[in-house]
């Protein structure tokens, strides 16, 4: 046997009396051996990201709200004293009609690509998909994939490539030969229909792992009951996702209203008829150097945002619940 | 080889709740000790605190007359098998047995030979090259085993090992430990809460209530003696006959009905005490016709249990169980004997055996024997 | 009988024309869907093997002249190098930090975990580069880091975190503590059981976070893009947008092959996390 690696003093007498107000002295003041790590050891552990997620993530939300309520600017007086201007900003981007055209541009951006194609789209093929096995399965599937994985810039260029006016793929398979230069002729159109063919792949895999829980048992019973596969999608299938349906729409909601990508499609033209609300920022506050009022802009995104994850957390905690 | 003393143990957890109270206990070197109970009373929490995974809240650990209450686990020299095993499931067999051996810096032909030792003591040399998810559960318990007596500990804790095995394997397995710790004769402490398997293995065992002791004894005194009617109702696959008496003129009154009393009680009690008479269905006897001593009732339900039959018997607001050699049809009028020698009688009031000392302030006892004893009737 | 039969004969039939409609709008469907995944990603495939390649996607004359020819572009293997750094690099240290991170707050009841938790969800959800453009490009101003990559790395770090901490405390949870305590008891000190133990148990879920923040860093945008002045730092998300929006004609027979070389590593390590793991579905997951 090995030879007994305790190395605390023996005790042979009985214990001292207030031995056991001693032992719970010790167990206030030093580490428990139960422990792995101890609070000291865990707050190690959690403080490196916690102070990059503090710094680079956290701080820069509050900052912005204080910067909405400041006159600062990249060059110049208000470069080097901001002035505290309170709602000026506020005031001043609901009566700009830049901004009012920004917010509507992003309303009808976030409305036809993620609440209505998204959604609507991963749903149709996670339902196609949900009793098919066979390569043509397998293929679809990896296309929408694909398409959401590549890389912002490429996928861009491949659109503009298929719009282009002249020689794009897409006049060419068009009857008629006419030459529309879609980018132009039909900006929001373009992107609406390029942030669909981006973007469904989150809502179709949601919605593939929300199928599976949808108890076989049910399906067959209304099967038995002789219900199509329509009424089985709309009177089972539907009531049962809901919760997973009201997921995707606030997660796509929120970041397809946080989205850049268009920018690197239209660049916010023709005329601004593009300009969704993330590039107005890049334009106002980097391109033009007002960053007070970018910081506003911002931060009216982020008590969008705040709401749109308020409902997000909430419905989270219920259906935990 | 190891000696366990605790002593007024206390774990309060942070929410409040005291899982072991002021428990004091001590097990012999060499001892195959079982921690028996029903499911919250505290057996895991105490197994843990005796390995160091827990932190005493007061009170004392001591090893080999080694305080080794604030030791980290590591140091305290112990082998321990948990109740879902804790294989490591990305290393081999081989490697799970090993790796205690490896950070006890063991070197490494060493510690094959000694893996490869504790491997064949459990049958598993074949196994030695597999992963735990390639292993069946009585495998995967015998990988566990090995890999606590690889580094040979001086004591052994093991936490419900063979609740996740199916019937039959849980006896094999069984016999199997009973006899491997009679080889090796490590101390071992043993948790379960299958009172066959504590009474199967145990030299002596701990039946726990709420954190404390109930019964410290042999497992054939804790099977004739249940010291209270928790423990009473606890013991036994077959639940115990309890009911309610009352003495009057140096018998027992039972729903009107006469018993003699119990030898061994009979100078503890007065006339006019109210107490619970137990019995087990194994000391019952049926009889056809009217005789002294007995209860009399008809026949409920008829039991196989092999080769005997577990007879329901009811009568007089009454149920009694008893074994018998042959079953009797429903509705046939019984008289139920008791043998004398294996008749327990219990206070009502806390549910002590008559003739042992009351349990000072203890409100657990108080609050629990009339509703375990309610339960049983 | 034979009204019976007769009954059920055009039942059937109805059946049948009905089932042999439902299959064809199946197949139309699915034919539509795939036309409409697969049309823009032909290009793709076929330019850059093109001797010359048009905008529009067609069978090409096969050559690799293209590829042979990008690497003459002074931006190109520089640029590719770039995204390499910024992506290792947020990786390696949101893979570390997570993981600690979830480590601990899986393990030991910090007080006040719950809130932190809370305030990193709610955080993680509500802030976004475009919303908190304005402050990270000053604070990373402020601090000097403009115009480096490690400050395009801290921010991103910042935005990965939190989802690398839920993903990973997930698999965490999942994990028995009684292996730890198995380690434990056996000797093992806090290193070797986070080494021997805990790292190799949960090597699925830290494979899964850094191929997910390599994806995600590889085809970031907008942080270089505001972040780094200097283009020999820019990595390939900036540079192909900066080929193609230059005036001028634009370079087909570059863009094209570069469009390829740049999007080939995430399609690999996509088909690897694929066989390797299944492509596991984590909630909110991509960005
Ligand atoms: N980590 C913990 N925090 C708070 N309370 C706990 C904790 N672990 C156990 N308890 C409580 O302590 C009591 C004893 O638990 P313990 O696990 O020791 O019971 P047990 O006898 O092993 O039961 P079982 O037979 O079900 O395993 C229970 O009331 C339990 O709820
Ligand atoms: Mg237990």
């Amino acid at each position: 046997m090995s030879p007994s690696p305790v190395r605390s003093p023996a005790v042979d007498a009985p214990p001292a009396p207030g031995g056991k107000g001693r032992a719970r002295e010790d167990a206030g003041s030093q580490r428990s051996p139960a422990e792995v790590l101890g609070v000291k050891g865990a707050a190690s552990f959690v403080a490196p990201a916690v102070g990059i997620v503090g710094v680079f993530l956290i701080f820069p939300a509050l900052w912005t709200l204080y910067l909405g309520i400041t006159n600062l600017r990249l060059t110049g007086l208000a470069a080097a004293e901001p002035q505290v201007v309170g709602l000026d900003n506020v005031t001043q981007a609901l009566s700009d009609p830049s901004f009012l055209n920004a917010l509507w541009v992003t309303a009808i951006f976030v409305l036809g690509s993620a609440v209505i194609g998204q959604t609507v789209l991963g749903l149709g093929l996670a339902w196609l998909f949900r009793n098919w096995h066979g390569w043509g399965r397998q293929a679809l599937e990896v296309l929408v994939i694909f398409a959401w994985i590549i890389p912002g810039s490429v996928v861009a260029f491949l659109w503009i490539a298929m719009l282009d006016g002249e020689s794009g793929t897409l006049n060419a398979l068009l009857p008629g030969g006419v030459g529309i230069e879609w980018l132009l002729t039909y900006p929001m159109l373009s992107i609406i229909v390029f942030n669909i063919w981006r973007g469904t792949a989150f809502a179709m895999l949601l919605f593939g792992a929300a199928l599976n829980t949808v108890p076989p048992s049910h399906l067959e019973t209304a099967r038995l009951a002789g219900a199509g596969a329509w009424r089985q999608l709309v009177d089972i299938v539907l009531p049962t996702i809901r919760g997973h349906i009201l997921t995707a729409l606030l997660l796509v909601s929120l970041w397809t209203f946080n989205l850049f990508t268009p920018f690197l499609l239209t660049r916010g033209g023709p005329n601004f008829q593009t300009e969704v609300l993330p590039i107005y920022i890049y334009r106002v506050a980097i391109s033009q150097g007002e960053l007070g009022f970018g910081a506003a802009i911002g931060a009216i995104m982020l008590v969008i945002n705040l709401a749109i994850a308020l409902v997000y957390i909430h419905v989270l905690s219920e259906r935990a619940a | 080889m190891a000696r366990v003393t605790l002593r007024s143990l206390t774990k309060r957890y942070p929410g409040g709740v005291t899982a072991v109270d002021a428990l004091d206990l001590e097990i012999a070197d060499g001892e195959f000790f079982a921690l028996l109970g029903p499911s919250g009373c505290g057996k895991t929490t105490l197994l843990r605190t005796i390995a160091g995974l827990e932190a005493a809240t007061t009170g004392q650990v001591i090893i080999d007359d080694v305080d080794v209450t604030r030791l980290p686990p590591g140091d305290r020299d112990i082998g321990m098998v948990f109740q879902d095993y804790a294989l490591y499931p990305h290393m081999t067999v081989q490697d799970n047995i090993a790796y205690p051996l490896k950070v006890r810096k063991v070197n490494k032909d060493e510690r094959r030979g000694m893996a490869a030792d504790a491997a064949g003591n459990l049958q598993l040399g074949e196994l030695l090259e597999r992963r735990p998810g390639q292993l069946s559960g009585g495998q995967q318990q015998r990988v566990a085993v090995a890999r606590a007596i690889a580094y040979q500990p001086r004591l052994f804790l093991f936490d419900e090992p063979l609740s996740n095995l199916d019937a039959q394997l849980r006896v094999e397995a069984r016999t199997f430990l009973k006899r491997l710790q009679a080889e090796i004769g490590v101390t071992t402490v043993y948790v379960t809460h299958d009172q066959s398997e504590a009474l199967a293995l145990a030299d002596r065992m701990a039946v726990m209530q709420r954190g404390r002791v109930r019964q410290l004894a042999t497992p054939e005194e804790v099977y004739r003696r249940p010291n209270s009617l928790f423990v009473a109702s606890f013991i036994g696959s077959m639940p115990m006959n309890l009911l309610d008496a009352e003495v009057v003129d140096g018998a027992l009154d039972i729903a009107g009905s006469r018993l003699s009393l119990p030898p061994d009680s009979a100078e503890h009690v007065t006339s006019g005490d109210r107490v619970v008479f137990g019995s087990r269905p194994e000391f019952a006897t049926l009889h056809d016709e009217p005789v002294d001593n007995a209860l009399e009732g008809q026949v409920a339900v008829a039991e196989l249990l092999g080769n005997s039959y577990l007879l329901t018997v009811e009568g007089s607001g009454l149920q009694m169980r008893a074994v018998a050699a042959e079953a009797a049809p429903n509705g046939t009028r019984v008289w139920v004997t008791f043998d004398e020698a294996n008749c327990l009688l219990y206070r009502r009031d806390d549910g002590g055996l008559v003739g042992s000392p009351r349990v000072e302030g203890d409100e657990a006892v108080d609050a629990d024997a009339p509703r375990v004893a309610a339960a049983r009737q | 009988m034979t009204a019976a039969g007769a009954a059920v004969a055009p039942g059937n039939s109805r059946r049948v024309v009905k089932s042999v409609l439902t299959r064809i709008g199946f197949y139309v469907m699915v034919l539509l869907l795939g036309v409409f995944f697969a049309l823009p990603m032909l290009w793709l495939l076929a330019a850059p093997f093109d001797r010359t390649p048009t905008l529009a996607a067609g069978v090409p004359d096969f050559t690799f002249d293209n590829f042979v020819r990008v690497f003459e572009n002074p931006f190109v293997l520089p640029s590719l190098r770039n995204s390499l750094i910024l992506a290792l690099a947020t990786m390696v240290l949101v893979v570390t930090a997570a993981a600690l991170c979830a480590y601990a707050l899986s393990r030991v009841h910090l007080p006040g975990r719950d809130i932190l938790l809370y305030v990193l969800l709610l955080f993680s959800a509500v802030v976004s580069g475009t919303a908190a453009m304005v402050p990270l490009f000053l604070l990373i101003f402020e601090i000097g880091l403009i115009n480096t990559h490690t400050g395009v790395v801290l921010v991103l770090a910042g935005g990965l975190m939190p989802a690398g901490i839920f993903i990973l405390k997930d698999f965490m949870d999942s994990t028995p503590a009684s292996y730890e305590e198995s380690a434990r008891v056996a000797g093992a000190s806090a290193l070797q059981t986070l080494r021997d133990i805990v790292v190799p148990v949960v090597r699925p879920g830290l494979a899964v976070i850094a191929v997910w923040t390599v994806v995600q860093v590889w085809g970031d945008f907008l942080i270089p893009f505001i972040l780094l002045r200097d283009p020999e730092l820019a990595p390939a998300a900036v540079v192909m947008f900066n080929f193609y929006t230059e005036g001028g004609q634009a370079n087909l027979p570059l863009i094209s092959a570069y469009s390829f070389l740049y999007s080939v590593p995430v399609v690999v390590m996509y088909l690897f996390v694929n066989r390797r793991y299944g492509f596991r579905f984590y909630g909110g997951i991509k960005r």
